[in-house]
This record gives structure tokens, C-alpha cells and sequence, in this order.
């Protein structure tokens, strides 16, 4: 009712993408205009050489009207991204560290800004083997034996994308093992584990 | 125009300027020429009626509700579980851990609307109800109130420049993005509280994680509920049959609670300690690691602030 059933299973895509564009950027303003304050902060003087950091959603919008220069993320470099793709591929067990909205920023990045970026062709396909790779080592670490026992799945480096993806088939799957599990001591299993606390 | 000037001239800099620079606690009786009717939907749908009681209220329940969990006492921690869950006893290792307790300066940092994009992933990745961020939610709707009277004004003055009136829609956006997030996050509650509504109005220590408005309809809501089916079917039933409230022999009850069973996926942003798991296997939760994990076993860092939610 108040929540569609499409948004029940946690966020979409589109509102990630949404969150991530909070994210700040840096630009180069092809125009100039003194300081302006929003409610995020305050953003600016905007004067055509020097570079200005604003969240991502005002520099999307001014790229938009043609008012800006993008500069991409650091990350987001044919060079950066390859070396991703190298690690990703010769490590099988887990997951290489990347910007948490990588996937989203880029995305949009590439859609809007396509003429800031350098070969944005190579680095679209680039990042789509990325993704990809990522994809089949989840996939396959599904496949592999207890992964649902215990209710419990360690999935360090995944981003929130890609666990929003994932989320709706853990929960079920993790759901229908609980009932199948004999019930008992389900109320003790935490008594120690509480108390453990290491700094 | 100087660049020295610009904060003097800059009309988008309320506190400098004295026509604009009108007191929160003015804005907030509502004498505002017409200038928010969204906000005043939405504070209606959100807090009591009388505005100024309103902050009044909303800042008590707030303080209340901050207490709750900054206490090193366990007690505002039992208070908040008890009848929920079955982590009582597993509090007594957490008194210290409340004692060395250190802010999270990542959080302090954050401005409000990137706190209102974490609220808003955090109410949609628990099962349960968070606690109402009714500090926040007031400082968001004192801002969007200046910046929307400030829009009003400079918008039917013939002397605002060019470069104030694309200043003007950046700011007009930023609102509409931000009163997205106020509007996601409160329709994400209202969902879970009429779900859950007939068990928050049967447990008094879920109270203070609502707002008093979200208190009134959960209240309104299971009313309504239960007069309906009333007229409609029970009252045509035999007398036995008719209770809202029966369990099952099997232990299942008809009022609906948050199953705290849920998988949650949270990312430590601290070290979070050993967690212990059905089989009696432990897992560690350090820091800069993804979990997806049972909301039971990790939701007091959650509260704490520590763990993230995804």
C-alpha cells in the first residue's frame, strides 16, 4: 500500500543510482557564477578555469545545459579499470575492492558525459567485462556447498548494486532453509556470541 | 560583480541577508505566505497538528529516543528489545562496550541529505522498524521552509538577476530531491507500521521509535482494521471464533511481528566483533567487510551506528 511491491525487496537500481548521485564530482564550469548554497552544502564560485566539487545529480544537470566539463574519477580510467579486470580475473576466491557506487556513477557517467571521458567506447566494454567477471565468480560461489547454511554469507566487496540484485533470492532461499531446519534452541544459538566482543 | 562581494550579495545565503534571515522557530508557525504546502501535507501526515507544539514534542521524543541508545546502561537496551527478541541475555558484555562508546565521526560529517539517504537505506533493509530520526527530519523541513521562502521572495522580485534564477532552479532541484528522499523514507515507515500495526499498539516498548503521528495512526490504523472486520465477518461468527489477537496451536499468532530472522546485509564500519551462528559456527564482522547476516544477531550494531545498512 504504502510501499509498491516492487520496492518491498529492498532498493532498486534506479534509487541507487539516485543515492549515488549525493556523491560529489569534480567539474570544470564553462561559465561563471558566484557561490550558490543548497541544502547539501555550500558549492562554488564557479569560474570557467579552476575545478568546483558538487554533488553529482547538479553536475549531471549542468552537463546537461552544456554549462560543464566533467572530471572523471580517478577509478574511472582505461588503466584503473584494467588493472580491476586483471585482479578480478586472476583472483577466484574473492572479490577486488571497488567504488562502493562504481557501477551506478559510471554508468551514468558514460551516458551523459560520454565527450569527458577518455575512449569511453573501450572503457563501456571494459566495464561491462568487469561487471561480468564479477557476476560468474557470484554465480559459481552460490554453486558451491554450504554456502546457505547457517543463514550467513560473508560478501565483502560486492556493492550495494550488485547485493540489491542478489538480495531478493539469498532472503527466499535463506527462508525457505530456515523452515526446513529442524526447530530446535533457536532461541539460545546467540547467548555467547553477544557478549564476544573484540576491539 | 567581485568575488570578495559574493557573500553579502549571494542571495542564496540566508543568515547574511536581514529580510531573509527569519528565525527556524518563526518559520515554523506556519505565517509563511503560502509558501510550502507540500511541507504542510507532509508535517501533517508526519507530526501532531499544532506546529508549535510540534517541535516540542519532536525534540523530546527525539532526545528520548537518543538516550535510548547512548546510555551505557542496559536498561534503554532492554527496554528496546525486550518482548521483541530474545537477546536479553546477551547484553551483559555490552556495558562496556556502550562505555568507550566513540562518535562516529563519518556520520558527524555527513551532511543532512546524505544522513537522509542512510536513514532511508537503513529503514529499507530492516525488517523491523528503526527509530524515528525526528532530529533530522526537523532540521531537513526547517531548511527546505528558509529555502523555499527564499525562492518565493526572489522569484517575484523584477531585480533578480539572470544568474540568481539559475541558481534559483539548482536550488529548486536540490528540494525536489530532497523532499524524494523525506517522502521515501516516511512511506517506507507508514508500510511497516500498518503491517505491524496491531503489534506496535500491543507493545509499549516499540513506542519510542515512533513519532507521535506514526503513534496516532498505528493506533487509528488497527482501530479501523479491527471495526471493519468486526462489521463485516466476525460479528456473523460464533463468539470463540472471533478474537484478532488468538495463537495457534502451532505458535502462530495472528498479529503479524517483524521477523527478525531476516537476512539483513550490513557493512561494518567499525570492528563489530565474533557473531555466533545457527550451527555454533563464529563469524568475524571487521571492519570494511560485507555481510548478509540474520537481523537478530547484528541489529545492536546497527543501532549503534557501526554497521551499515545495504
Amino acid at each position: 500500500m504504502a510501499l509498491p511491491k516492487h520496492l518491498q525487496n529492498g532498493l532498486t537500481p534506479d534509487e541507487l543510482t539516485f543515492l549515488a548521485e549525493e556523491e560529489t564530482i569534480d567539474i570544470v564550469p564553462l561559465f561563471s557564477m558566484t557561490r550558490v548554497r543548497l541544502l547539501s552544502g555550500i558549492y562554488g564560485p564557479f569560474t570557467p578555469p579552476s575545478a568546483a566539487k558538487v554533488p553529482l545529480w547538479l553536475a549531471l544537470s549542468l552537463k546537461r545545459k552544456r554549462k560543464c566539463r566533467i572530471v572523471p574519477p580517478e577509478w574511472l580510467s582505461i588503466d584503473r579499470v584494467q588493472n580491476s579486470l586483471k585482479e578480478e580475473r586472476e583472483n577466484a576466491e574473492s572479490f577486488c575492492s571497488l567504488p562502493r557506487r562504481f557501477i551506478e556513477i559510471s554508468k551514468v557517467l558514460l551516458d551523459v558525459a560520454q565527450d569527458d571521458l577518455m575512449q569511453p567506447s573501450s572503457l563501456r566494454s571494459l566495464l561491462k567485462d568487469l561487471r561480468e567477471v564479477r557476476q560468474a565468480k557470484i554465480r559459481i560461489g552460490l554453486q558451491s556447498e554450504g554456502v546457505m547454511r547457517g543463514s550467513y554469507l560473508q560478501v565483502t566487496n560486492l556493492t550495494p548494486l550488485e547485493l540489491s540484485e542478489l538480495k531478493p533470492f539469498l532472503v527466499k532461499a535463506m527462508g525457505i532453509m530456515q523452515s526446513l531446519e529442524p526447530r530446535k534452541e533457536e532461541d539460545e544459538d546467540e547467548e555467547e556470541g553477544g557478549g564476544n566482543y573484540a576491539q | 560583480m567581485s568575488f570578495f562581494d559574493d557573500d553579502e550579495n549571494d542571495p542564496l545565503s540566508p543568515p547574511n541577508r536581514p529580510n531573509y534571515g527569519v528565525r527556524p522557530s518563526s518559520s515554523r508557525e506556519g505565517s509563511v505566505s503560502g509558501s510550502s504546502s507540500f511541507l504542510d501535507r507532509l508535517r501533517s501526515t508526519v507530526s501532531p497538528p499544532p506546529a508549535h507544539q510540534y517541535s516540542e514534542n519532536e525534540n523530546d521524543r527525539s532526545r528520548a529516543s537518543a538516550s535510548i541508545f547512548d546510555e551505557g546502561s542496559t536498561s534503554g537496551r532492554i527496554g528496546a528489545s525486550s518482548n521483541l527478541d530474545d537477546d536479553d541475555d546477551d547484553d551483559h558484555g555490552m556495558g562496556s562496550v556502550f562505555g568507550n562508546e566513540e562518535e562516529e565521526e563519518d556520520e558527524e560529517d555527513m551532511n543532512d541529505v546524505k544522513k537522509l539517504g542512510r536513514a532511508l537505506m537503513r529503514e529499507r533493509g530492516i525488517p523491523d522498524l528503526g527509530g524515528w530520526k525526528g532530529e533530522l527530519i526537523d532540521g531537513v523541513f526547517d531548511k527546505l521552509e528558509q529555502q523555499q521562502k527564499m525562492v518565493n521572495t526572489l522569484r517575484s522580485d523584477p531585480q533578480t538577476s539572470e544568474e540568481e534564477h539559475f541558481k534559483l532552479m539548482l536550488v529548486q532541484t536540490e528540494m525536489e530531491r530532497v523532499k524524494y528522499l523525506v517522502r521515501s523514507y516516511v512511506r517506507t515507515r507508514l508500510h511497516k507500521i500498518e503491517r505491524f500495526a496491531h503489534h506496535i499498539t500491543l507493545t509499549p516498548e516499540m513506542h519510542h521509535l515512533l513519532s507521535g503521528a506514526e503513534l496516532s495512526h498505528a493506533r487509528r490504523y488497527t482501530d479501523l482494521l479491527h471495526t471493519h472486520f468486526q462489521h463485516s465477518a466476525l460479528d456473523s461468527l460464533p463468539e470463540w471464533l472471533r478474537k484478532m489477537d488468538d495463537t495457534y496451536g502451532d505458535g502462530l499468532s495472528m498479529v503479524s511481528k517483524p521477523n527478525r530472522n531476516t537476512p539483513v546485509l550490513i557493512y561494518c564500519r567499525k570492528d563489530c566483533g565474533e557473531i555466533t551462528l545457527e550451527g555454533g559456527e563464529r563469524a568475524a564482522l571487521a571492519r570494511g567487510t560485507t555481510h548478509l547476516v540474520k537481523y537478530r544477531l547484528v541489529d545492536r550494531w546497527i543501532n549503534l551506528g557501526w554497521a551499515e545498512v545495504l
